[in-house]
């Protein structure tokens, strides 16, 4: 390296015309880690050229210089140092973190666009590293579009994944925009399916299934922000149109655009079919013509358009079925279909950016492998998660399989998770407590159990849920009135009046009431012949009858006998059955009274088996989220495809499969599973083709530096590439600054792990309710030593200081948590948690100081609603809500009370307008019964909020209204706070 | 005595630093001319109170140690208070003047707005942006930008691709990511009637970078010349405005607080209502153009005027400009004294 009097390689002074009147390169040149301390923490005064952005500058000079004299390797394991050193880190305000983040994620994901030796590669691998962090560090100070730094983080990620397609259901799951996911994040999404390695080779470069279908899903779910969540639509349509035209100048014209897209096109929404067809030319032409075309002809066309790449198999569903029923059944030699099945399932997937289906069919088979191979079942259930983390159906299915092979530890912490992301959900609520039962964990359990009956009142499996707790730390009357009472109450829900009779009935053997035991397993059998779905539960409740029976003596052997057969009937295989069988045989001479005592303990196991089979049942009938199927594209003509069901009979005692070949299986699944987590969904054996270079490495797979990055030449399809303009001749590395790979390691914590802790001290802490001062304080020194666990492992996580900092409150330590909460908002400004908070102290605060009403006042306790509001859209009911109550919180004057019900009228008619709009979702879609979030929450406001005194239909709340509000919360401040939390909680558990 | 009396600690660094032979020294052989940025502190006049005391409690309370830190803490006050990342949502046409979020500091004081009303809407202001700050924003290639606006000006008020296209471009590079909506600054039209009037005259973006006293583009970016460059003009009504007064566009006096730092800024004393814009060239015989902030709004193909090329050098050194860019000022102001504390060496070269 020839070096001037400045040290600045001559190659670079050349490049760069002869100076640098900067003096960063000087500088760099000189002590290159200050020198990029400097520039991202933005205190290097650039001289003439200060005004520019420093960011351009960098980009400017990388592009100029590229690895000339090893300058973009030096870079790259500048900013790498950086990254190590600084990831994590909050400790300057929001504003310079946004800045420095943004400006090194803005560089990296520049060079991307660069040959290949000039890539900041390291740096891009070391941030890949990040990424379970990224929401909890990023995202906790992302607040705008502008001020995106976790935006330019994924910019980064999507431009260098070269050849690993590991974040492919990460990109899907974006486009689908979930509350958690910034509607501006929108560009990314689709950056992210553009840059991914094609699954088939031969679409490299082309335009593929999973781009189109992405982008259509964008406009789908544009739409829904815009009717559901109020986003302005001239923002949406802006923001979507930038979004797809990008995308179509990338693929102008392509008939791939209505091979793969026109169906879906055709279903969208009319506001959605109009926004892509302004950006997309060949959607804008099929909409012009389709709209002159007549019905058969359109068929006729899209069946001409049908796409070599979609290969939607009608046989599916069948298949599905077919190898339920054998796994049902332990045929355990179906396995390979399985797996085939399931790749073919896969790959057609992440073809069409839509993994619901599949992960449906991942978690059905999850749930009958696990009573064979539960390591392959967890497989499956983690992938089907991963996939589909926004499904509660997915969690419940882990949470289950995790109980079943006794890892209640990790059952836990996905209940826990669970039970925050998901409030709107009963199942997810009684998974928690029956996961807390598994772990013999009865007082918390039966507060879980109750917490969802107060907020399900209708829920009958909490109930029974609380009534087997009350059991089992021997409260029998209590138990006994509250399965009564179920009967009572849920004559109509079979299931649950079965299950809550045989737990009453096993109770009442438990007190020796033997008659009146006897009485409710006949009642059981006889609503249970009556329904095919709850006649799983008969073969136990026949075995439990024929043993009460033999306490009668002799006469009644032949009676109980008779029950057993029947309960041999419906399975074989039932264990206990067989084993009574035996001991009734007419030559045994056992004593009937001393085999009645015995079974009375086989009797508590038996309804431990039942009460294992509601579990499974209840993942079963679990789906908030819609099943939908991905219409086959080649298939019009047929009739449609209805939605899968999910009423298969769930056994309660399964056939297990020997151990000895169920491992032997086990270990080529686990085999084909890693396979496929690595290349993710590569499922079909088409001999790999030569394709064109990549545009970028993958972080992952390294490529040879030299290989320059071209368009390739002759392609059908043009490449989204965009081509280099003055190409830089790449110039030897030079490794003087290369790094161990060792070193490219942050310490990331799991999300998971931390997110389980703070859900369970929250739990802890707002379980005193109605405690005694000594379980009070127990429960607090819990919560305490829950969040000083998470706290080592993610010291600033948000969830951890806005839990730590409430449970300050608390204890009465208020004056120091709103300074440390204060303190905490200059670094965190995106944190939910942390401004749900603040805008809560705020107004006690000024409660305690004994503001007065003004419009200034109220104003002051408005500015963090207000920044909630602009965060998320979401959030714009908790807004109206927290504008309510900071009303309430200054004194005097019927201002405030008008002030007041003018903003909870508005919180109600906003919730009530999403409430309409997903109920309306969910019955076009399904019409299942489980509520959607905001569905739920008028509910809980209607109901626990505003009782009484309100309007239901017209949801006004009038200033006559609040003086007998303001006294019911006095009473009940707890329902304040739970209101704020499910809106946060929905957004900081939303990413796990 | 300068509007910082209320940091004295501040004030002294400033004193100090005005003729700090550190911040004279030249760097790689550029002059720095680093030391004109505390003179210009001194010599503001139009800063608001209010935004003084918000500066200083972003500095050190001991004042600044270095030229570096000042330099870090002027960002970092940039950062927090003038250049604003919109929130979401944010529909930049309308920018409540109490709104912390949206609203640069620059705006929200009544004293620091100038009333632009009655005819005043239909002026025109242009602004030149460097092709390579699109190019930046917008990831695309600066060669590609330039060219469709060439398209674009060759064939205007016709809808071509290139017109589509180049709108997208500007679409994206305004409301991309790595855009913020920090105050714009703007001269009138007719302040350069005389440069723009001969469209075949291609010298206008040379004249213009200098009377607009934009020295970054020039020979010392890397790369060297020549330099491209778009002309945007628009009308003052088109700007964003405050939703409680839509008569009136909210337009500021550039003072020291509104950007980067910059050595060929000169802040303008109190008799003057708008800005004046240094010009570059030395004994240049049209007087300063005026200037002014407005606030963000994103530039249209529809704004878009010229293409050009910057093609000629700056001077380096920036005391003969900043000299005759005072007496200019002492003329139109009628201030003998303007300036005189801080650059009376100017006057002895």
């Amino acid at each position: 390296m020839t070096e001037d009097v400045n040290n600045i390689p001559e190659s670079w002074l050349s490049a760069l015309d002869g100076s640098d009147a900067s003096g960063w390169l000087t500088a760099f040149t000189k002590a290159p880690e200050k020198a990029v301390e400097a520039l991202l923490w933005d205190t290097f005064y650039f001289g003439p050229l200060n005004v520019t952005e420093r960011g351009q500058l960098l980009t400017g000079w990388l592009g100029l210089l590229g690895n000339r004299d090893s300058f973009a390797e030096r870079l790259d394991a500048e900013l790498t140092r950086w990254v190590e050193k600084n990831w994590g880190n909050f400790d300057r305000r929001a504003e310079t973190l946004i800045s420095a983040w943004s400006c090194l994620c803005s560089v990296v994901e520049f060079s991307a666009k660069l040959y290949a030796d000039s890539h900041l590669k390291k740096c891009a691998t070391l941030l890949r590293a990040g990424f379970t962090e990224r929401q909890s560090f990023l995202g906790s100070f992302s607040i705008a579009p502008a001020a995106d730094p976790l935006g330019l983080y994924l910019a980064v990620l999507a431009e260098f994944q070269g050849e690993d397609r590991s974040l492919a259901a990460f990109w899907h799951q974006m486009c689908l925009l979930p509350d958690s996911v910034p509607f501006y994040h929108a560009r990314y999404a689709m950056l992210g399916l553009r840059r991914l390695k094609a699954i088939n080779p031969v679409e490299d470069g082309t335009l593929r299934a999973e781009i189109v279908m992405g982008l259509l899903h964008l406009a789908r779910n544009f739409d829904r922000l815009v009717r559901e969540r109020g986003l302005n639509e001239a923002i949406a349509e802006d923001t979507f149109f930038r979004v797809a035209a990008q995308t179509a100048a990338a693929y102008p014209n392509s008939p791939l655009w209505l091979e793969h897209g026109k169906a879906e096109f055709d279903k969208l929404p009319d506001k959605a079919q109009e926004w892509v067809s302004r950006a997309v030319r060949p959607f804008k032409e099929v909409k012009e013509h389709g709209e002159r075309q007549s019905a058969p002809r359109q068929q006729q066309q899209q069946q001409q358009q049908s796409s070599k790449f979609l290969t939607w198999n009608p046989s599916w569903r069948s298949r599905r079925e077919e190898l339920l029923e054998k796994l049902r059944r332990g045929k355990i030699d179906c396995i390979p279909q399985v797996l085939s099945l399931l790749d073919e399932e896969r790959f057609y997937a992440e073809s069409i950016s839509d993994s619901s289906y599949f992960v449906r069919t991942l978690c059905r088979f999850a749930d009958k492998a696990v009573h064979f191979s539960p390591k392959i079942a967890l497989v499956w259930a983690r992938e089907a998660r991963e996939r589909a983390p926004y499904d509660p159906f997915t969690w419940s299915t882990l949470r289950t399989i995790l109980v079943n092979q006794k890892e209640l530890d990790e059952a836990l912490r996905y209940a826990w998770v669970a039970w925050k992301r998901f409030p709107q959900n009963d199942v997810i609520r009684n998974d928690l407590g029956a996961t807390l039962r598994a772990a013999l964990r009865y007082d918390e359990a039966e507060a879980i159990y109750r917490q969802t009956m107060e907020h399900f009142p209708g829920d009958p499996v909490a109930r029974n849920g609380l009534a087997d707790v009350l059991r089992r730390v021997k409260r029998y009357d209590e138990a006994i009135a509250i399965y009564r009472e179920t009967i009572k109450r849920f004559p109509d829900n079979i299931t649950e009046s079965i299950i809550a009779r045989n737990g009453l009935a096993g109770t009442l053997r438990k007190l020796r009431r033997w008659r009146e035991a006897e009485t409710e397993y006949r009642r059981s059998i006889d609503a249970g012949l009556a329904s095919s779905k709850a006649s799983v539960y008969l073969a136990t409740t026949f075995v439990n009858l024929s043993t009460i029976l033999l306490r009668k003596g002799e006469a009644s052997r032949a009676e109980a006998l008779s029950y057993v057969a029947k309960a041999l009937d419906l399975n074989p295989h039932h264990k206990h059955a067989r084993q009574l069988k035996q001991q009734l045989t007419p030559e045994s001479d056992v004593n009937l009274r001393e085999l009645a005592d015995e079974w009375d303990q086989i009797a508590d196991a038996l309804l431990e088996a039942s009460a294992s089979a509601q579990m499974v049942e209840d993942v079963e009938s679990l789906s908030s989220q819609p099943e939908t199927v991905a219409e086959p594209q080649y298939d019009q003509s047929q009739t449609p495809i209805p939605p899968p069901t999910e009423e298969e009979p769930v056994e309660a005692a399964p056939v297990k499969a020997e151990p000895v070949e169920a491992e032997r299986i086990a270990e080529p699944l686990k085999e084909a599973h890693v396979k496929t987590e690595s290349t993710k969904a590569a499922p079909f054996k088409t001999k790999r083709v030569e394709t064109a270079p990549t545009k970028t490495e993958s972080i992952a797979e390294p490529v040879k530096a030299e290989q320059p990055v071209k368009t390739e030449p002759g392609k059908a399809e043009p490449v989204d590439t965009k081509p280099i303009e003055e190409p830089i001749k790449a110039e030897p590395m030079v490794a003087e600054a290369k790094e161990p790979e060792s070193r490219l390691r942050l310490s990331p914590y799991d999300p998971i792990r931390v997110a389980a802790l703070v859900a369970e001290a929250y739990f802890y802490r707002t379980w005193v309710r109605d405690a005694e001062p000594k379980a009070k304080a127990s429960r607090r020194r819990k919560a305490a030593a829950l969040l000083a666990t998470a706290e080592q492992m993610a010291p600033q996580d948000a969830q951890v200081l806005a839990e730590k900092i409430a449970l300050s409150v608390d204890e009465g330590d208020v004056s120091i948590a709103y300074e440390n909460l204060t303190a905490q908002l200059r670094s965190h400004s995106g944190a939910t948690e942390l401004l749900v908070l603040k805008a809560r102290m705020d107004r006690d605060k000024a409660h305690r100081e004994g503001r007065v009403w003004n419009e200034s006042n109220l104003g002051e306790l408005c500015a963090f609603p207000q920044r909630l509001r602009a965060l998320n859209s979401s959030l714009m009911p908790l807004f109206h809500f927290q504008r309510g109550l900071a009303a309430l919180a200054l004194l005097d004057g019927e201002a405030r009370l008008n002030a007041a019900a003018k903003s909870f009228t508005r919180f109600r008619e906003v919730l009530s307008h999403r409430a309409a709009e997903e109920r309306k979702d969910r019955k076009e879609v399904n019409n299942r019964a489980v509520l959607n979030f905001h569905e739920w929450l008028q509910i809980q406001v209607d109901n626990r909020v505003f009782p009484g005194t309100i309007e239901p239909e017209t949801k006004n709340v009038h200033a006559s209204d609040i003086h007998s509000l303001e006294a019911a919360w006095g009473k009940r401040p707890f329902i304040i706070e739970e209101i704020e939390n499910v809106f946060a909680d929905r957004l900081a558990f939303g990413t796990m | 005595m300068s509007i910082f009396t209320t940091a004295p600690q501040f004030e002294a660094f400033l004193v100090r630093a005005k003729n700090d032979p550190a911040l004279i020294q030249e760097l790689n052989g550029v002059p720095q001319n680093i030391h004109f940025i505390p003179r210009n502190f001194l010599i503001e006049e139009h800063l608001d109170s209010a935004r003084a005391t918000t500066y200083a409690t972003e500095l050190p309370s001991s004042g600044p140690v270095d030229f570096h830190e000042w330099n870090g803490a002027h960002n970092e006050y940039l950062k927090c208070h003038v250049f604003l990342p919109p929130p979401p949502g944010h529909n930049y046409r309308y920018v409540a003047q109490n709104d912390s979020t949206a609203c640069p500091e620059t705006f929200r004081a009544l004293s620091a707005l100038i009333p632009f009303q009655g005819t005043d809407l239909d002026a025109y202001f242009i602004r030149i942006v460097p092709v390579s700050d699109l190019a930046y924003l917008s990831g695309e290639k600066e060669a590609r930008i330039f060219s469709l606006g060439e398209q674009v000006v060759n064939n205007p008020g016709a809808s071509s691709p290139a017109r589509e296209e180049l709108t997208l471009i500007l679409a994206e590079a305004f409301a991309g990511p790595l855009c913020d909506h920090r105050p714009v600054f703007a001269a009138f039209y007719e302040d350069f009637l005389d440069e723009l009037r001969d469209p075949a005259n291609n010298s206008w973006a040379n004249r213009l970078r200098d009377r607009l006293g934009l020295y970054h583009i020039s020979q010392l970016q890397p790369g060297g010349l020549p330099r491209r460059v778009f002309l945007f003009h628009y009308r003052v009504r088109h700007l964003p405005y405050h939703p409680a007064d839509p008569g009136r566009r909210p337009i500021a006096i550039p003072v020291v607080l509104d950007h980067r730092f910059s050595p060929a800024f000169c802040p303008a004393p109190n008799e003057l209502d708008r800005g004046r814009l240094l010009n570059l060239k030395a004994n240049a015989t049209e007087e300063p153009a005026r200037e002014v902030l407005h606030l963000f709004m994103p530039m249209q193909v529809e704004h878009l005027f010229r293409v050009g090329l910057v093609t000629t050098p700056v001077p380096e050194a920036l005391a003969e400009a900043r000299r005759d860019h005072l007496i200019w000022l002492r003329l139109e102001s009628e201030r003998e004294d303007y300036g005189l504390d801080t650059d009376d060496d100017l006057f002895r070269i």
